[in-house]
């Protein structure tokens, strides 16, 4: 439920008008040449915390902690690297599917596997997967 | 008087850094939190979601600047 569509509703507008007004104020003493914009813009971070745990009813943390594959422990918890050496994209967005929405990559293979970059074994394995993997290494 | 800001800094605002002036920056946060208040405005609860970018990207403004803000009065 969200909160605004609580009692409290116009609180939380409140809260943004107070929010619009404070980043006008730093832009403005920016433009003026005055270095306590930064003051400003330190409270604006202050009150968007203050702010988002209100609405929230918990402690706030920065998107980029948040539902990682649901996980509420965030990112670090979810990935682990001991199945995968593409440490740069730990959200996988579908099995059998890479980043860019291609079948066929397949996140987890398993970088162990003795005769990786040999070739000549077809199918799936070997060289016909060379490409994925420099790929994604080179990055 | 017009001041040029020619501090030219490099923002996260998306996954790849921007090179952007230092008003410039500070007015994509403003853009931000502008698009939260329309939000909450429309019963729309994705405005945290906005509040919680433009937080970051004053994280990455003030990293930039090489600033704790926790040093500032």
């Amino acid at each position: 439920m969200a909160p605004f569509k609580q009692s409290g509703s116009s609180k939380y507008r409140e809260y943004m008008n107070q929010l619009i007004h404070k980043i006008h104020q730093a832009e403005e003493m920016l433009l003026s040449g005055d270095d306590r914009h930064l003051e400003e813009l330190k409270e604006i971070m202050q009150m968007i915390e203050q702010y988002t745990n209100e609405a929230k009813g918990h402690k706030f943390e920065p998107m980029q902690y948040q539902n990682v594959q649901g996980n509420p422990q965030g990112q670090q918890a979810f990935f682990d690297n001991r199945y995968t050496d593409y440490p740069e994209y730990p959200q996988m967005p579908n099995r059998g599917r890479d980043i860019r929405g291609h079948i066929g990559y397949v996140p987890y293979y398993p970088p162990y596997y003795p005769f990786f970059n040999e070739g000549g074994s077809g199918g799936t394995r070997g060289e016909s997967r060379q490409g994925y993997n420099n790929e994604y290494r080179t990055r | 008087m017009n001041i040029v800001h020619d501090n030219v800094m490099k923002v996260f605002f998306q996954k790849h850094p921007v090179d952007l002036d230092e008003l410039t920056a500070i007015k994509m946060i403003h853009k931000k939190i502008e698009s939260a208040e329309k939000k909450c405005k429309e019963g729309d609860s994705s405005y945290l979601d906005d509040l919680a970018k433009s937080y970051e990207m004053t994280e990455d403004y003030f990293s930039e600047l090489d600033v704790n803000p926790a040093s500032l009065l």
